[in-house]
């Protein structure tokens, strides 16, 4: 240990060295005075890239040009906005259709940078600025339900691969004028859009202030994608846990936003990332809200139970089966050694081989159509589960516990979730397959110091359990009734805790009244 | 961000007194007791209790003089640099073998009960790394754990209280058939499983109340460790007969929960053990901490992270060295004089002191 940690931290270290980004890259070029000139340094910038588009046009005798890339821009907005107001403008009225309609710039970085974003840009000859207007082609995927987040009841939204559309949707289902949005730009080489959500008099500054300090300090030539973004950003990368949420629905993200969270999109993914979030955000659904509180409580402490079982259930039939076959009830010694006599492997084996299998067919059958899908699910559970027992291979507890293990594993809402606790189980397994029971408790107190020792921008992983809040726990592995929210979970430090006090107010007026 | 790293609230520290003194002793404890107070088992420990509270009166006098030094710095401020540095070193060893006589305590109970043949150094390195890791990150860290891992008090109690059901209450009378000197020796072995609020001096300047509120804290700790403890004292009393039976069960609390089988599972024990391991841990690492937080006081070095490898490594050390079983006696012979000096003594000479000389920390009122 003594020569350990101080090799990681120093490997650490090196990793956490700010880089101050975007130092040598130019960022004023002024516009030429003709028009040859601008467009050879189009040419130029651009390679002389097949799509780009250079028109030439004469107004009252001026020469002037028109300047997108067919691949970004709409050929039919160009002419129904740009050309056709142009051709029909006469005498002064030009000068009023270019100010009302053009924004203006004279500098030559920018236009690079909006003819990349699929603006058109005219210059006219002799002029010390040009004229640049949004004539972006979008095509996209149309508005419906994630598939990996679906629900019961409730709103069937998702977020799709377009920013503004995405920005669209939450303004629409959260109209107040305290919600905020900040545009980031990140990437040194090609540069992605960010847009940070956030509600300003209830999101907590300093967080905010330390995602930004945190995204500033990102320094890569090109950012691949929100988990990327996510592993960028969050505390402990030294860790299975998810740190931050990411989803793709639009009602969680408002009730995030709602309690004082951030929500940050980025421009070409559909998911959003949620910051600060606590390990049980990942245990929620939306239905669990829009169902009878009874229910959802009953749901949700199935999930936390699903958690116990996926982590240790193969580790405690390992320990039992290894170590402990006291433990079991004499009725039970005889099926459990009918059942163990024949294997010729140690349980750990035994569990190893079903749990790495049962792995496989997900990661075969996830990115397969679903036609051969389905061929993967019989040959894995059907053909494997069966003729392995057959075989005297493997015990026919061990897949019954294998199973419930699978199905325990897949109840947890959230995928990054559910990786992470099937990954756990199996140090968890060779820990049982060592020590025993002893092994199974050392392996939950790692867990759990570990998930004491995690935070989130400035919030406990593991709150309200640790450090405990009572009155939080309302909202965490169960559901009180809607009327019992009467503040905001205190983890993401919201600046105004009361969210409500009385949600139930005709109740409580008609029994003062009688 | 990381302003609030080693902050703890009054109600952590609850939690951390009660985690740090319930520790290897709860198996044990009524074994010990019963051997030498017989029936009277449950007023020894009731009577530790007291004692241990008269204590922490005078660490709280010791902190309310100096509210934002913990021991380690008072020392040398009130003795002088030398003699603080010299108690210091004192301090540290002495917690570094208090801790691995505990190491060895639960790894011989490890290697009885559940383990027999699995290497005693093994079960030791497995609790040390996870000790370790557990108090590595900070106060507020292990604050939280401790919370998270109390529910596991309740549910020991629990058990044992299931077990009561074939008691025979007759066996605690006739009461207060002994002496009270017999009565108090018995609290001298019960005040051995008491031990482990000393951490109050050492945590006091992290917590963040006002010092009216840690006393409350560090009583309702102990009060409640007190209760505790002299519930299972009580419990294994009437369930053994005391004159004989408890003498021949070196962990009465396993044997009483032993024999019980539910529909499910059986050898209770089994179960009982594997979270009493979680207590056992918290206690560890309490011991890792105080002698870490010592060694790195010693150096003059701000974080004590540092110094728990080179800490955890004498604690596997020291806890080879006995023979097991039978060197504990002798261990636990001259180690109890030292407890007396370490845990009453000098604090109480410190307080004394500090109002002799009048010696006091300037607090700066904002």
């Amino acid at each position: 240990m003594k020569f350990i940690f101080p090799a990681l931290k120093k490997f650490m270290k090196r990793d956490v060295q700010p880089v101050a980004s975007n130092q040598n890259s130019i960022s004023f070029k002024e516009v030429f005075r003709t028009i040859d000139e601008n467009i050879s340094f189009f040419k130029q910038t651009f390679s002389d890239s097949a799509d780009l588009k250079i028109k030439e046009f004469n107004e009252r005798n001026n020469r002037g040009i028109l300047v997108f890339l067919d691949t970004m821009a709409d050929k039919d907005k160009i002419q129904r906005d740009i050309i056709k107001p142009i051709m029909e403008a006469a005498g002064t009225q030009f000068e009023n259709v270019l100010h009302s309609v053009f924004l203006k710039s004279n500098n030559l970085i920018k236009a690079q940078e909006a003819l990349l974003n699929g603006s058109c840009i005219m210059f006219l000859d002799g002029g010390k600025e040009f004229y640049m207007m949004e004539v972006g082609l979008s095509k996209d995927r149309t508005i419906m339900e994630p598939s990996n987040e679906q629900v019961i009841q409730g709103s069937h939204e998702g977020f799709i691969e377009n920013l503004s559309t995405n920005l669209h949707l939450i303004r629409k289902s959260f109209r107040t004028v305290n919600l905020t949005m900040e545009h980031i730009t990140l990437g040194d080489q090609i540069q992605s859009k960010i847009a940070m959500v956030y509600m300003k008099d209830l999101a907590n500054n300093e967080m905010i202030s330390e995602f930004k300090r945190r995204i500033h300090h990102i320094s890569m030539d090109h950012l691949p994608g929100t988990g990327a973004l996510q592993e960028l950003i969050e505390d402990s990368t030294w860790s299975p846990f998810p740190q931050i949420l990411s989803t793709e629905r639009v009602d969680r993200v408002v009730s995030h936003l709602n309690e004082g969270r951030v929500a940050v999109l980025m421009e070409g993914y559909p998911s959003c990332l949620i910051i600060p979030v606590t390990f049980f955000a990942f245990f929620h659904s939306p239905d669990d809200y829009n169902s009878r509180w009874m229910i959802g409580t009953f749901i949700r402490s199935m999930r936390l139970v699903s958690i116990l079982i996926a982590i240790n259930l193969p580790a405690i039939y390992i320990a039992v089966i290894g170590f402990h076959f006291e433990v079991l009830p004499d009725d039970l010694v005889l099926p459990v050694v009918s059942s163990i006599k024949n294997i010729p492997f140690p349980p750990l084996v035994e569990a190893l081989v079903m749990e790495l299998t049962i792995e496989l067919i997900r990661e075969a059958g996830v990115r397969l159509p679903s036609r051969i899908g389905q061929t993967i699910g019989i040959v894995g559970g059907l053909v494997i589960g069966d003729a392995v027992v057959r075989a005297g291979l493997i015990s026919n507890t061990m897949i019954v516990v294998v199973a419930i293990t699978a199905i325990a594993a897949y109840s947890i809402p959230t995928t990054e979730m559910s990786d992470a606790v099937r990954f756990l189980r199996f140090p968890h397994m060779i820990l049982a397959s060592t020590f025993g029971f002893v092994g199974i408790s050392f392996g939950f107190m790692f867990t759990l110091a570990h998930l004491c020792r995690l935070e989130s921008f400035g919030t406990a992983y593991f709150t309200p359990w640790a450090p405990f809040r009572l009155k939080d726990i309302k909202d965490t592995f169960i559901r009180l009734p809607l009327w019992k929210f009467n503040t905001r979970p205190n983890d993401s430090k919201p600046n105004i805790l009361k969210k409500q006090s009385l949600a139930r107010g005709w109740d409580s007026n008609e029994k003062k009244q009688e | 961000m990381k302003k609030n790293k080693n902050k703890i609230t009054n109600k952590q520290l609850v939690f951390m007194i009660i985690q740090a003194q319930i520790g290897v002793g709860i198996l044990s404890l009524p074994h010990d007791v019963a051997l030498i107070a017989k029936q009277d088992g449950w007023m020894s420990t009731l009577i530790a209790g007291v004692i241990s509270q008269g204590i922490i009166f005078s660490y709280w006098g010791l902190s309310r003089r100096f509210p934002s030094l913990s021991l380690y710095q008072i020392l040398p401020k009130l003795l002088g640099k030398f003699a603080g540095k010299l108690l210091i070193l004192s301090y540290a060893l002495y917690f570094m073998v208090t801790g691995s006589l505990v190491l060895a305590r639960y790894s011989d109970i490890l290697d009885k009960w559940i383990l027999p043949r699995t290497p005693n150094w093994i079960t030791m390195v497995l609790i040390l790394i996870t000790c370790i890791y557990i108090v590595n990150e900070g106060l507020t860290s292990i604050a939280r754990f401790y919370v998270l891992v109390s529910p596991i008090l309740f549910v020991l109690l629990v058990l044992i209280a299931y077990a009561m059901k074939d008691a025979n209450f007759l066996y605690i009378f006739p009461v207060g058939d002994h002496s009270i000197l017999t009565i108090l020796k018995g609290s001298k072995e019960a005040a051995f499983s008491m031990l482990g609020f000393e951490l109050f001096l050492f945590i006091h300047p992290h917590v963040q109340s006002s010092e009216k509120e840690k006393l409350i804290s560090i009583t309702t700790a102990n009060i409640f460790v007190t209760c505790y403890y002299t519930f299972l004292v009580f419990a294994a009393l009437v369930y053994f007969e005391p004159n004989l039976d408890i003498g021949l069960t070196p962990e009465p609390l396993l044997y009483m929960i032993k024999a019980y089988s539910f529909q499910v599972i059986e050898r209770t024990d089994l179960f009982f053990l594997s979270l009493w391991l979680v207590i056992v841990a918290t206690s560890i690492a309490n011991w890792l901490l105080l002698s870490a937080m010592g060694l790195s006081s010693l150096f003059r070095k701000k974080h004590y992270a540092r110094f728990l490898p080179i800490v955890a490594g004498v604690y596997l050390i020291l806890a080879l060295l006995p023979d097991q079983g039978r060197d504990f006696e002798n261990f636990n012979h001259y180690l109890g004089p030292s407890h007396y000096i370490f845990i009453g003594i000098i604090p109480v000479l410190l307080l004394i002191l500090s109002w002799v000389l009048s010696k006091k920390e300037v607090v700066s009122k904002p």
